[in-house]
């Protein structure tokens, strides 16, 4: 039966959306999205991938170095707005009380770990070659580090907790709590990165890229986007298996 | 209402009394771990004046996060805080009242004892202000914060390490800005903005922390 | 400039982590759809 609330039938739409509230009725329609998205994120990735290595031209001051960003930087805005999306489903879960919504948020957890992973990873490969060392204090890098262990922790407190409503709930919680605290700790890292470092030791490019350089980045991100959207659902899909 | 916290916070304090040991183990740690710096990176006194505010910091952290586990675990196991939730006060009260009383005993020390800690790094005497002052207004945030992670990590197995965990990338906002303030004012520059800065933290965590703690509670204690 | 090193080292991993997380939910999807008799 629907897990979702019908408030009273006062309207179709109300109830239509919490139809889908139910993990039964979500299934199937998880399956069509991610199939879709795995095709999208395939397609999408291709085209980046193209304008990235093939039509973007050769850096002047990086040469061909540069052309991580078409990774480093689609990963690291994947790795914020997955965390975003899993904040915002732990809100609807402790508001409206719905099953689904915590199990959103759980499937999208790894998901985002892993583009922070790829962010850091790639963040780290870029900076070898253009500061001389593995690892740069940047505001990115290390706002970025933080994130991670924000992931982590997330996905930590969930696994400690035996009863899963407890621990659904309270890694929702968690979630929020990090989310409200994610801006503070960006622009602290900013500051903390301009005081210590002067001029920005910065893995941004300039603000005047090649279009090309943009349109690969977009591209990029589009298809990031789009395996997330796939992976998230075929997880929930399986949380959903395994719960029921 | 009042009455009700100072009921609360008498009583903690109380019970802390009585438990002094515990109270002084945090401490005592962070004067060990502030003691342990300058083991690992070598005694020139230039090196450890730079890094003083740095250390003192982490080692507040460090502590603070060491005593959050006692904040509810003895209410929790001998039924007060079910009494609690279900009393006629307001849950956010209580909690701020349990977080005042956790701060006096587990916070404030650190402010007392960071000077002599300083004096251990050759800190510039005429910084003492601003660490001191970086401290008070930041060891009660560090407190409310870390009460949100006890709150969620309430009787769980390997709570503590999991509690630091969840906690210290919160923290990170108040330790840039706690150290920064000492080390701007090291610069010969002001430190008012970061004061100011973490005076703002205090302000918003006192607002909206003791309602995310009473939610962490009501969910951990279903 | 032959960085190529880094930048293969970027694009590898980057996909291959990418692949594993797939490998990793399609093995997941067999053991709950045989758990599961659903």
């Amino acid at each position: 039966m629907t897990d979702g609330m019908t408030e009273g039938m006062n309207s179709n739409s109300t109830i239509r959306w919490f139809w889908f509230a139910s993990p039964q009725t979500f299934f199937p329609l998880a399956g069509s999205i991610a199939r879709w998205c795995w095709a999208a994120a395939a397609l999408l990735a291709l085209a980046g991938l193209y304008v990235g290595l093939v039509v973007a031209p050769t850096d002047a001051q990086q040469g061909e170095v540069y052309r991580i960003i078409f990774i480093h930087v689609p990963a690291a805005w994947m790795s914020m707005f997955i965390y975003v999306v899993m904040a915002g489903w732990a809100a609807i879960g402790l508001a409206f009380n719905t099953r689904l919504s915590f199990m959103m948020a759980q499937a999208l957890a790894p998901t985002g770990a892993l583009f922070t992973f790829i962010a850091l990873w790639t963040g780290s490969l870029w900076g070898r070659p253009t500061w001389g060392t593995y690892w740069v204090w940047d505001a990115r890098l290390t706002s970025e580090l933080i994130l991670l262990f924000l992931y982590l922790g997330f996905m930590a407190l969930h696994a400690a907790i035996d009863d899963p409503r407890r621990a659904d709930r309270a890694s929702a919680l968690l979630a929020i709590v990090g989310a409200v605290n994610v801006p503070i700790i960006y622009y602290s890292v900013q500051w903390w990165n301009t005081l210590h470092q002067g001029a920005s030791v910065s893995l941004t490019r300039a603000p005047s890229m090649a279009a090309t350089m943009l349109t690969g980045m977009l591209l990029m991100a589009l298809a990031f986007w789009a395996y997330s959207i796939a992976a998230a659902l075929v997880r929930v899909r399986c949380i959903i298996r395994e719960r029921e | 209402m009042f009455d009700t916290a100072r009921c609360v916070v008498q009583r903690d304090l109380l019970l802390a009394l009585r438990r002094r040991s515990d109270v002084a183990t945090a401490l005592l740690f962070f004067v060990i771990v502030a003691s342990l710096f300058p083991l690992g990176v070598g005694a020139e006194p230039n090196l450890l004046r730079s890094i003083a505010p740095g250390v003192i910091w982490v080692a507040a952290l460090l502590s603070s996060m060491l005593s959050l586990g006692r904040l509810f675990a003895a209410d929790h196991a001998d039924g007060t805080l079910e009494q609690m939730l279900l009393g006629a006060v307001p849950l956010g009260v209580v909690v701020m009242a349990k977080g005042c009383a956790h701060w006096l005993v587990s916070g404030l020390p650190l402010v007392v004892i960071a000077p002599l800690i300083a004096l251990q790094y050759d800190l510039a005497p005429g910084l003492y202000g601003v660490l001191a002052l970086s401290l008070l207004l930041g060891t009660p945030v560090l407190s409310l914060i870390g009460a949100i992670g006890a709150a969620l990590t309430l009787g769980l197995r390997g709570g503590g390490v999991l509690l630091a965990l969840l906690v210290l990338p919160l923290y990170v906002p108040v330790l840039i800005l706690g150290a920064g303030s000492v080390e701007m004012a090291g610069a010969g520059l002001e430190p008012d903005g970061q004061l100011l800065l973490l005076g703002a933290l205090l302000v918003l965590a006192a607002a909206f922390a003791p309602w995310a703690i009473a939610a962490a509670l009501r969910i951990s204690m279903e | 400039m032959s960085h190529g090193f880094f930048i293969w080292g970027s694009y590898v991993v980057t996909f291959a982590a990418l692949l594993l997380e797939v490998v990793f939910l399609i093995r997941r999807t067999k053991k709950s759809g045989h758990a599961n008799q659903n």
